[in-house]
């Protein structure tokens, strides 16, 4: 989830859409390697932005140099200034959440809270964005009242020149092929035969034309000697040219298909008086002044397409699919009409935004949501976090949140009969062992893992590692009730792992080894962490042909 | 030493390509289809061959689009493949004439003097001659036998070696109809005078073996003498065949559980309990100097430490030592692996140098991801198999690949970028393949021990100068 957020910042060896998105030069925001200005708004920096590491802040002594004297007063000055007037306790601020029992997540509504939590090691997700809490500012932006750059919008217009990137390939590849075979095709009309089967006059042509069944448009096998798909041309309508649905000339083909013509083989030509007179000319002379005139299921250059376009947009509107079709050029069209390659979030946002149209002043909707982990973490390591239970309006202590999460984990939720391996408790572990390593742990279930492990944070860097989470039961006393991890198979890892590499993440099976029941029902969340073993295990595929040395 | 696929020598190459949906990582698979081109230049000619030209490998043409070019370069795809399916393959004349014989008993009772990698009372097959190059990576003379016995200075095959050399066509197997001492009577030491199968008076010896009989022979069930199971033997052939020296991996005596690791166990085991209870924000409020003093009070999850002696716990001695039937967990070194490295020239199989790699071999379709104790089985605890020695990564070599977007400068345990705390951590401590046979298709995977406790990142924190602070 978040990764899709940061892969337009930097990092082009991690990220080929990156890469390919750069060929294409027009649009590109403006990314540089050490200063993306992408998110933070008014002129701060990214790692000014995200400077704290955790929501907690400290207040280092200045460091003081022997070579320098001087130094030592600005050590001294520091700790008597901060004696006198000691900074903040820390953690300065306690951010309040809600349980929702519902979701069984926790929600926080304050917006500076939200802003704070995501900033200071990224915690949680805005529930109306994919990652980054920024609903608000998206709306902004679509309604021009913000100039601020939002992720979603970049994903949206990266994905609009990756589509024109490929559609430009594509037609370079085509215009390759029609090259050859114009090359291949030609015969110099020497012999008496040829010479004969030349057509004599525009009615001959277009008999001729006729009979063939234009499938091969303007290319000249329709004289007779077609070396090009003897066959094909038949049945296939729309020609040799279009060989593959899924290259993005599907514009053309709609066009083509779109003018209500009795059958498949009946020629299509828009301006039939130019299109006859070129042909004619050509084929008289040479048939490479042939392949100068465009058969309809050639596809046309941008601005032709653009043309051909305007001008059905008329009669066929809605058999033209303006926000897919690369020729249009996706940033006047698409913005007028709802784009369907637009994100999930940004449909969902603009329906969840019409009642406030009529109005300028967009009211913030949206809230962050935080996970079960995330939450205990807050509370439990760090204390910056109070959770409220709604039904009584109080804060919850930790104890009671452990409980409680390790109840929400199951489900139904069972009150009773809890386990030392308890999905929460599992997972947990996990979590808190990363982060109290430095690393920003994130939820990993878009790439099929429990968790993604990013050095500093997600705006930074594509997350390095995946984490699957396996519980181990290796205790005598889980032997003797004959408990047993999950069974998996190879081809579960197998199809995890290939996942990662093709996201260029490197897997990571990590086996939490559960202590047994029998030590008793802790319930201090402390002394019962400290019995779980996290081992961790890297998994990669092993080639051998790249191993031979 | 690069272990992986990601590994990639040339990591410019990989933007280049700007389809997400071929990922660059996989372009240079072992699952494409072969070039019949280049392995029909390596063929005898026997008439001038198709150009040598290579195809592009990776690009695909799913649909004629009606070129000449196109269906020439398709049609001297297909004579090039046509010329290497029709290629008569004969066996070489007799100056490299193997020829193997079948005496499974021979040394059954064989006992295994020393831990050399001998493994005597499996090999049952029992050359004439080890004239070639192949006796250079396989079969062993049995050492500490009787001299004067028959066949006792012969080379003698692992049914695995004998097998491969059967299907490659270069080793006759031959069925002994008299005993092994009629066999090699008159042969002597010299194979020279190779007289055939028959004895002075004119009775064949014995019965050449088909290839399906050299299978029923050889292939059973794990724990079987003398046979090796078969998705063993598909992967030393597939290893093989790829170019790699393949040896049975050599079971250790027990490790001697030194007085160290015993004492690091105790104090593992009185460790925990020690920690005393803490109140429940862990970092509580108060003013702090450093990041250093914030996680140091987040550190709750006992880490993980690689230690170079393998940690054994007490019932785990218990557990493996009388174990000689190895078949119980098939999570075990099989194979030790030699690539084609600098070393390769010293290579002798009495005395190979440290293996390159380390191979254990599973089904599929039987077993599953490993759980810990099978993952701790194949990395750590070599109570009767071989486990990886500890292999750390170097935290220097790796320094010089930093990341130049991390703007770390310094800290961390080993130092470096962040780019070298992910190479490290991807090195891990102790790794062996694992190769996952299904149905005669092998995978290679790599499981590695890793240590992200001895990578503690936010000692970055605080070498960072982070803005914000009072002073």
């Amino acid at each position: 989830m978040a990764d899709t957020i940061n892969s337009k910042f930097n990092l082009p060896q991690h990220d080929p859409a990156c890469a390919s998105a750069s060929a294409s030069p027009p649009n590109r925001p403006e990314v540089k390697q050490g200063a993306p200005k992408a998110i933070p708004p008014k002129g701060r920096s990214l790692s000014q932005t995200y400077a704290l590491p955790t929501p907690i802040r400290t207040y280092p002594l200045p460091s003081f140099y022997p070579s320098n004297p001087l130094s030592l007063f600005h050590v001294v000055y520091t700790w008597v200034s901060q004696l006198v007037s000691p900074p903040p306790v820390e953690p300065s601020v306690v951010h309040v959440g809600t349980w929702s029992p519902e979701t069984r997540s926790v929600h926080v509504h304050d917006p500076k809270s939200v802003r704070a939590l995501w900033e200071q090691g990224f915690f949680g997700k805005g529930v109306y964005s994919r990652s980054e809490p920024n609903w608000l500012r998206r709306e902004q932006v679509r309604k021009g009242n913000h100039d601020a750059h939002v992720a979603e919008n970049f994903t949206v217009q990266r994905r609009e020149e990756r589509k024109q990137m490929k559609w430009d390939r594509a037609r370079r590849e085509h215009e390759a092929i029609l090259k050859t075979r114009m090359e291949e095709a030609w015969v110099a009309p020497v012999g008496p035969a040829e010479l004969l089967a030349l057509p004599n006059s525009q009615k001959d042509l277009q008999q001729l034309r006729l009979s063939n069944g234009f499938a091969n448009g303007g290319v000249p096998s329709s004289l007779g000697h077609s070396p090009v798909q003897p066959n094909g041309s038949g049945h296939n309508g729309s020609g040799p040219v279009v060989e593959n649905g899924s290259r993005p000339r599907t514009p053309s083909n709609g066009v083509m298909a779109s003018p209500p013509k009795s059958s498949s083989t009946t020629p299509p030509p828009s301006e039939p008086n130019g299109t006859v007179l070129k042909r004619r000319k050509s084929v008289r002379f040479s048939p490479n002044v042939e392949s100068t005139t465009f058969g309809l299921s050639d596809p046309p250059s941008p601005g032709h397409g653009l043309q051909q376009l305007n001008g059905k947009a008329s009669s066929s509107n809605g058999a033209v699919p303006n926000g897919n079709s690369p020729l249009v050029n996706g940033k006047s069209l698409s913005s007028s009409t709802p784009s369907s390659s637009a994100s999930e979030e940004d449909t969902a946002s603009q329906t969840g935004s019409e009642p406030s149209t009529t109005t300028n002043e967009i009211v913030d909707i949206e809230h962050l949501q935080l996970t079960l982990e995330e939450t205990f973490y807050l509370v439990f390591a760090l204390g910056v976090l109070t959770v409220v239970n709604p039904a009584s309006g109080r804060a919850m202590s930790a104890e009671d949140l452990f409980t409680l999460f390790r109840q929400t984990s199951y489900f139904p939720p069972r009150t009773v009969d809890l386990q030392p391996d308890d999905p929460f408790l599992l997972h947990y572990v996990v979590y808190h062992h990363f982060r109290s390593l430095g690393w920003v742990v994130r939820p990993g279930i878009k790439f099929g893992v429990d968790w993604l492990l990013y050095n500093r944070g997600p705006v930074f860097a594509h997350a390095e590692f995946a984490l699957i989470v396996l519980p181990a039961y290796t205790a005598d006393e889980w032997k003797a009730a004959g408990r047993q991890p999950p069974r998996r198979s190879w081809h579960w890892l197998h199809s995890i792992n290939r996942v990662q590499a093709t996201a260029l993440k490197t897997l990571v099976l990590v086996y939490v080894d559960i202590p047994p029941p029998s030590e008793g029902p802790l319930l201090d969340p402390a002394a019962m962490l400290q019995r779980y073993h996290v081992r961790e295990f890297i998994v990669k595929r092993w080639l051998s042909n790249r191993n031979r040395g | 030493m690069a272990f992986d696929d990601d590994d990639d020598p040339h990591p410019a190459t990989h933007p280049a390509t700007g389809n997400s949906s071929n990922p660059p990582n996989d372009a240079d698979d072992d699952d494409k289809p072969q070039d019949f081109r280049l392995f029909n230049s390596t063929l005898p000619a026997r008439r001038p061959q198709a150009s040598g030209r290579a195809i592009r490998r990776g690009e695909k043409d799913f649909e004629a689009h009606g070129t000449r070019a196109q269906e020439g370069q398709l049609e001297a795809s297909r004579e090039a493949m046509h010329d290497v399916l029709g290629y008569t393959r004969t066996h070489r004349p007799p100056r490299d004439h193997l020829r193997g014989w079948y005496f499974p008993h021979r040394w059954a009772h064989h006992a295994e003097t020393d831990s050399g990698g001998l493994f005597a009372r499996h090999r049952v097959v029992v050359l004439e001659s080890d004239k070639g190059s192949l006796a250079h990576t396989m079969g062993r003379v049995v050492t500490g036998a009787d001299r004067h016995a028959p066949a006792a200075l012969k080379t003698w095959l692992l049914p695995e070696e004998a097998l491969y050399l059967v299907e490659r066509g270069s080793l006759d197997l031959w069925w002994p109809a008299r005993d092994i001492a009629h066999v090699f009577a008159g042969k002597g030491e010299e194979a020279g005078e190779d007289a055939g199968p028959y004895d002075e008076e004119d009775v064949p010896l014995g019965v050449p073996l088909s290839l399906q009989a050299a299978y029923a022979l050889l292939i059973g069930r794990p724990g079987d003498r003398g046979r090796v199971p078969l998705e063993r033997y598909q992967v030393y052939a597939n290893l093989r065949r790829s170019g790699y020296k393949v040896l049975r991996a050599t079971p250790l005596s027990p490790p001697a559980a030194g007085a160290r690791s015993l004492w690091e166990w105790l104090f593992a085991l009185l460790g925990p309990a020690a920690r005393k209870s803490r109140a429940s924000p862990l970092v509580g409020p108060g003013l702090y100097r450093s990041y250093a003093q914030v996680y140091a009070r987040l550190a709750l999850v006992p880490r993980h430490r690689p230690s170079a002696v393998t940690e054994l716990t007490p019932t785990a001695i218990t557990e493996k030592a009388g174990q000689e039937d190895e078949e119980e967990d098939p999570f075990h070194v099989f194979y030790h692996v030699w690539n084609n490295s600098a070393a390769a020239a010293s290579f002798t199989k009495a005395r190979p140098p440290p293996p390159d790699f380390r191979v254990a071999v599973v089904d599929a379709r039987t077993t599953g991801p490993p759980t810990l104790e099978q993952m701790r089985g194949l990395l750590e605890r070599g109570a009767v198999f071989e486990v990886p020695p500890l292999n750390p990564p170097s935290p220097f070599a790796a320094a010089a690949t930093t990341n130049p977007q991390s703007s770390f400068s310094g800290g961390g345990a080993g130092g470096g970028g962040i780019g070298a705390v992910y190479k490290r951590l991807k090195h891990g401590w102790r790794n062996a393949v694992v190769a996952v046979v299904d149905g005669g298709l092998v995978s290679y995977l790599r499981f590695g021990e890793m240590a992200f406790g001895e990578e503690r990142l936010y000692e970055r924190f605080d070498a960072v100068g982070l803005p914000g602070g009072a002073g």
